[in-house]
């Protein structure tokens, strides 16, 4: 492994050759890059759901219209409307709109005795006051479009644009926004309030913030780690060097996104921050070593300083690595377009930093040779890791057992707390609320209906069924059920219409705003519409018909909640001979808004398996995964308890935070569960060893968690909502994730020792001397590392005692270097010189399996190192590899069966 | 491959197709228009004209003097209604009209397909001083006919891009006509006429300005573009089918308009037509006016028995008028 990891020591030149190409090719790649901030990306393609909204988008229109929404307290005198009408014949002019319909287009029926007048609601503007205040109160008559083109008291109206289809795929949201406010531009001035609402601004928005995020938080994520990392590290070239390989992994990923036609969405805003943030954590991990081995081997040129770096840090880095990626690829199986785009150019970005760090840093820091005095031990680390270290110093048995019990108690009270957690995925809730287009859209609602739509289809096989009042009446029901759920702001259908007729024909008596009694009447009334007027609620055959809804939830599961009530009910009152749909785009993103919930818990699942796994591998057993995992889970149960506890929506941004921030976080527990275990086999200390751990991991685990939190604060500065949501709660787990790894990973640690792979794969001996033991014979090369990493090295000096005759003790020693005496001391005061061992023989075996007193010395008579097998540590540790032990047992069986044969035989 | 035999053999066929569609077409000339050609003077001085001196007046005038004084007129149509994809809703009308010695027109449409809007009618009448009136009857409604007034724009016809005024002789009290430049189309010479509302005229219940192209040939107007206030094309108006059917009255046996604001098309199809005072006699203007009554949400059952006696008295009226012929 350390092969891989010194590759780019080896072959510099070429490694920044390769780089550099690699960068050129990705600056290329960039000029492929495409934004996409659709709602489309919201959904999940080609379900069924899906296909059907299309099916009836297809055939009743689009629910995408675009609201021009006019107020003004004047705006019924002749003045206003002939301004109003200039409006209405440019947007209608325009290249782009299929179609406007207000005022100058709607019809209105009006019946009087023996009379009926269809006309447009407004065919003219009337000249004199009093004509003014007629066409109002007669516009005001007609129920369809008081309270959804007009607001009830007539200050406030709306007009209905749609856009070509075609042009805002040709042009653009952007372009097709431009048009439209360049026509209204003209008006602005004359109306109180005049602004367009629908998707060509949000999209607009959405790109716009999205650029400026990109814009602003770069630079500002960038400083910030800059000054993290000189105020913690006091290294100017400690500072810039992240930022140089989070440059360089940014180009790389927006490259790659470019080349594979990944689109830059609303998440990707953050993914300058992301990698310079997040990367600088490998960087900073990297240059603290090399600078504390700087200060510990002053002498010595900066080349041997990095390759100790990389020989202690390479391969829980390329573990770290692993575990971020990990933690960004979990949401790649995301349904969501949004989110598995991101997942995938997340996770690449990751990957390409952590290869771009472990490569670059180590040629980097021999390249600017950085200078001895620099990186001395910041001062904060007095006082950081003395504080911690006291905690963890006076946290006596009572005290440890009272901080588990805190800690248990506060999940308890986050697991509470996360269980008042909604979901919510409305693109309107991706923006702030004091932003303008979410006070335009709360201005629409309270005047009119809000401007979020779905549709309602029924659907028969029987020819003409809604001409015939039965089936009709069952749209009635269904309407009248909407009314009374109180959550929805307006329904109109061909019933609305019906009613409107009957009562117009029958001289506007209100006692005749009911359905028509027969087909005949309906058809006849019907010749006074136009198809036009009518394709919005009904298909050309009369087969399907459409229920209307408009708006103005922003809780999806509130408007999830009540949609599948309404589904329910609706399916009952049409029965089995009929279909009830409810479609709409909106809808769609809300109902993904539920499986962003079961994503969430999926991916959350998956990963924390699957870090489960690594850390058992890791770790040789799967209690050390479990521990592994408890620094991971608290963070969890106190990100969701906030949200829970400050009303934080689950949404496509907070719901990667678990993943994310626990991918981060994790990296500091590998990073503490390693030096643990380093400490531990050369202390032999377990209380010790978590104490030197604490003191030497505290600092970066500090400096990065602080430097981590504060970039992901940086988020909070975004126009979006859900990124500053994201940012926020990404900080606040790390720093849950700080105190789980400080205070209780070392509680848990300090009971226990476990074995990494990496100790074993790191563990260099004497092969053969191992091999050539009698101890080992029979066994593999890792069930010997195994065996021997649950044992403690020791040296000894020349003429030390290694084991003290008369002694009691159940140690058992493998010398794996220089030779030993074993010197019996008679009753007489004669020594006599029982052997003289060599690499690979084993002594204090007697020891180990009975309890009884040593029967002689064992003295170096060199430098001696032995490997120290413990009694109790061996049965305890080893109890899950039975098969070790009985290889270990045999062979020690077999060494002291030897022995006694020697014995006899003497 | 060109196959000589094939194509000798086609040509026979369409040289007896068009020699039994002239026949047919002397047939009905010998015996639907005779009686009234006679009755109608048509003053004929195309020798004296001198077509580039006309006015857009003059050129309208000497259209509706070739084309539209023949005072009964009965119709049976094929109204197809079509969306902007294509869906198709047919309905089959009786349209009569009677153009009064006094100048004032009377006109009836009447649906009799599908069946639920059969015997639905409107009766349009317009005096010779321009005065407009329309009245519904709704059989399913059974009362007396309602009056119905619109704007041109609110009134499309039924459901269709027709309005009333387009199915109805120019109302040239209501217009100012302009000639503009000719234009040529396959060959054909014809005179371009901007029909301008006139300030007395109620702007609303008419169109502000109309293009109509005019055949210099036999002055048949063949394409009418609608215009809003400002010039933008609202719907087109073009006539198919045109044939010679006496003398210099020509006739469109194929009428279609297209909507360019909602992409919608209606095309009129006169499946037959009959020039005879027997198939539009008086008092088929009057049958509305034999009905009475009204009908509430109690007295459905009366309501449905009325319609029932409007459409059978309909109906017999038609079977009359069949008769006489």
């Amino acid at each position: 492994m350390n092969r891989i990891i010194m590759l780019g020591l080896r072959h510099r030149l070429l490694l920044l050759l390769t780089i550099t190409a690699l960068t050129v090719l990705a600056a290329v790649g960039m000029q492929g890059l495409h934004i996409d901030t659709g709602t489309e990306s919201m959904i999940a393609k080609g379900s069924a759901s899906h296909l059907r909204y299309e099916a009836v988008v297809e055939e009743f229109g689009s629910d995408k219209q675009t609201l021009i929404f006019v107020r003004d307290k004047a705006l019924w005198s002749t003045e206003k409307l002939t301004y109003l009408k200039a409006l209405h014949t440019r947007l209608a002019a325009l290249e782009i709109v299929e179609s406007v319909e207000d005022l100058f287009t709607l019809r209105s029926l009006r019946g009087e005795e023996g009379r009926i007048s269809s006309t447009l609601l407004m065919d003219y503007i009337p000249q004199s006051p009093a004509d003014v205040d007629q066409l109002k109160k007669d516009i005001l008559y007609n129920p369809l479009v008081k309270g959804n083109l007009i607001s009830a008291g007539g200050e406030a109206l709306a007009l209905m644009v749609t856009i070509r289809p075609s042009a805002m795929q040709q042009l653009g949201h952007a372009k097709v926004y431009e048009m439209m406010q360049q026509e209204i531009n003209p008006s602005s001035m004359h109306f109180e309030r005049l602004f367009q609402i629908g998707a060509a601004r949000i999209q607009t928005e959405m790109e716009e913030t999205l650029f400026l995020d990109m814009r602003n938080l770069a630079p500002l994520s960038a400083g910030l780690i800059l000054l993290v990392i000189l105020l913690f590290m006091r290294s100017v070239t400690a500072a810039f060097i992240p930022l140089l390989t989070a440059g360089i992994s940014l180009v790389w990923t927006l490259g790659m996104m470019g080349w594979a036609g990944i689109p830059v969405n609303i998440l990707s805003a953050m993914l300058p921050t992301l990698i310079i943030v997040i990367g600088s954590t490998e960087d900073t991990h990297l240059i603290a070593s090399f600078l504390a081995t700087r200060r510990q081997y002053p002498d010595r040129e900066p080349e041997f300083c990095v390759r100790r770096m990389l020989n202690k840090m390479g391969l829980p880095l390329l573990l770290t690595i692993l575990t971020t990626v990990l933690g960004f690829a979990g949401n790649i199986f995301s349904n969501m377009e949004l989110i598995r785009d991101f997942a995938l150019a997340s996770s690449f970005a990751m990957l390409a930093n952590g290869l771009i760090t472990l490569m670059l840093v180590p040629v980097m820091l021999i390249m600017m040779a950085a200078p001895k005095t620099s990186g001395n031990r910041a001062s904060g680390e007095g006082w950081l890791s003395r504080g911690i270290l006291q905690l963890n110093n006076q946290s006596n048995l009572s005290l440890q057992r009272l901080l588990l019990g805190g800690t248990l108690l506060l999940c308890a009270f986050f697991l509470y707390q996360a269980s008042k957690l909604y979901v919510t995925n409305d693109p309107m809730s991706y923006f702030k609320q004091d932003r303008a287009l979410i006070t335009d859209a709360n201005e629409v609602h309270l005047h009119l209906a809000g401007i979020k739509t779905f549709f309602i289809t029924v659907q028969s096989d029987e020819e003409q069924a809604f001409l015939q009042p039965k089936q009709l009446r069952k749209l009635e029901v269904i309407e009248s059920f909407i009314h009374t759920q109180n959550v929805f702001d307006r329904s109109i259908s061909l019933v609305d219409y019906m009613k409107l007729l009957n009562r117009e024909f029958h001289a506007g008596d209100e006692q005749w705003y009911e359905l028509p009694n027969n087909k005949e009447m309906a058809s006849q009334y019907l010749l006074f519409m136009h198809r036009q007027e009518l394709k919005r609620y009904v298909s050309h055959d009369y087969r399907r018909a459409m229920i209307v809804v408009r708006h103005h939830i922003s809780d999806s599961n509130l408007l999830n909640r009540s949609v599948d009530e309404l589904r329910e009910v609706a399916a009952e009152i049409v029965g089995a001979d009929m279909q009830v749909y409810i479609v709409g785009e909106n809808l769609m993103i809300n109902e993904e808004a539920d499986s962003l919930l079961h994503a969430q818990v999926e991916s959350l699942m998956i990963f924390l398996g699957i870090i489960f796994l690594l850390m058992s591998a890791m770790f040789t057993s799967f209690k050390g995964g479990l521990i592994a995992m408890v620094p991971s889970l608290i963070p969890i149960i106190l990100m969701f308890g906030v949200m829970g506890l400050l009303g934080i929506p689950l949404n496509p941004g907070t719901a990667m935070v678990a993943v994310i921030a626990i991918g981060i976080a994790i990296d500091s527990t590998i990073h503490m569960l390693s030096s643990y275990n380093k400490h531990s086999r050369d202390m032999g200390n377990a209380a010790l060893a978590v104490q030197k751990t604490v003191y030497e991991e505290a600092l970066p685990m500090i400096t990065t968690t602080v430097a981590l939190a504060l970039g992901f604060g940086i988020l909070l500065a975004s126009d979006f909502a859900i990124i500053g949501q994201f940012g926020a709660l990404a900080a606040a787990t790390m720093l849950f994730a700080l105190f789980a790894n400080l205070i209780v990973t070392p509680l848990i640690m300090s009971r226990m020792r476990l074995v990494s792979l990496y100790d074993i794969l790191a563990l260099s001996m004497d092969k053969q001397a191992l091999r050539s033991s009698q101890l080992f014979n029979d066994m593999s090369d890792y069930q010997i590392r195994k065996a021997m990493l649950i044992s403690e090295m020791k040296n000894f000096q020349k003429g030390a005692r290694i084991i003290e005759q008369g002694c009691l003790d159940r140690s058992m020693y493998l010398l794996i270097r220089g030779e030993v005496d074993v010197v019996h001391h008679a009753k007489d005061g004669d020594d006599m010189l029982l052997a003289r061992l060599k690499p690979g023989d084993l002594f204090g075996e007697i020891a180990f399996v009975g309890e009884i007193r040593r029967t002689a010395d064992v003295i170096a008579i060199g430098a001696v190192s032995v490997v120290k097998f413990d009694y109790e540590r061996l049965k305890h540790d080893l109890r899950y590899f039975p098969r070790i032990v009985a290889k270990l047992n045999f062979n020690i069986s077999y060494i002291l069966g030897k022995r006694l044969a020697g014995t006899l035989k003497d | 491959m060109f196959q000589p035999s094939v194509i000798k053999r086609s040509a026979v066929v369409s040289m007896l197709l068009v020699y039994v569609a002239v026949l047919l077409f002397v047939s009905i000339g010998m015996f639907s228009t005779p009686l009234y050609a006679t009755a109608v003077t048509i003053k004929h001085d195309e020798q004296s004209m001198r077509l580039a001196e006309l006015t857009g007046q003059e050129i309208i005038m000497e259209s509706l003097r070739r084309h539209e004084l023949y005072p009964y007129v009965y119709e049976e149509q094929t109204l197809i209604l079509m969306d902007e994809k294509q869906h198709r809703d047919v309905r089959r009308i009786q349209r009569y009209s009677r153009l009064e010695k006094s100048g004032s027109l009377k006109a009836m449409i009447k649906f009799i397909y599908p069946e639920s809007i059969a015997g639905a009618s409107l009766l349009f009448m317009r005096k010779q001083n321009g005065l407009r009136n329309s009245r519904f009857y709704l059989p399913a409604l059974a009362m007396k006919p309602i009056n119905y007034s619109g704007s041109v724009l609110g009134s499309q016809m039924l459901g269709s891009e027709f309005s009333l005024e387009d199915l109805m002789p120019e109302n040239i009290h209501a217009f100012v006509y302009h000639r503009i430049a000719d234009v040529m189309d396959n060959d054909r010479r014809y005179f371009v006429v901007q029909a301008v509302a006139t300030a007395s005229e109620d702007i609303h219940r008419t169109y502000v300005k109309r293009i109509l192209l005019i055949r210099q040939d036999n002055f048949f107007v063949t394409h009418i573009d609608y215009l809003d206030e400002e010039s933008q094309l609202l719907k087109r108006q073009t006539r198919h089918d045109i044939r010679q059917v006496n003398g210099e009255m020509w006739r469109a046996d194929m009428v279609m308009v297209e909507n360019f604001v909602n992409h919608h098309r209606s095309i009129l199809k006169i499946d037959r037509r009959v020039y005879s005072i027997d198939y539009v006699p008086a008092s088929m203007f009057e049958i509305a006016n034999h009905l009475d009554g009204t009908a509430g949400p109690l007295d459905n059952a009366r309501a449905s028995e009325q319609a029932e006696r409007a459409k059978s008295t309909a109906a017999m009226n038609i079977s009359e008028a069949g008769e006489i012929r």
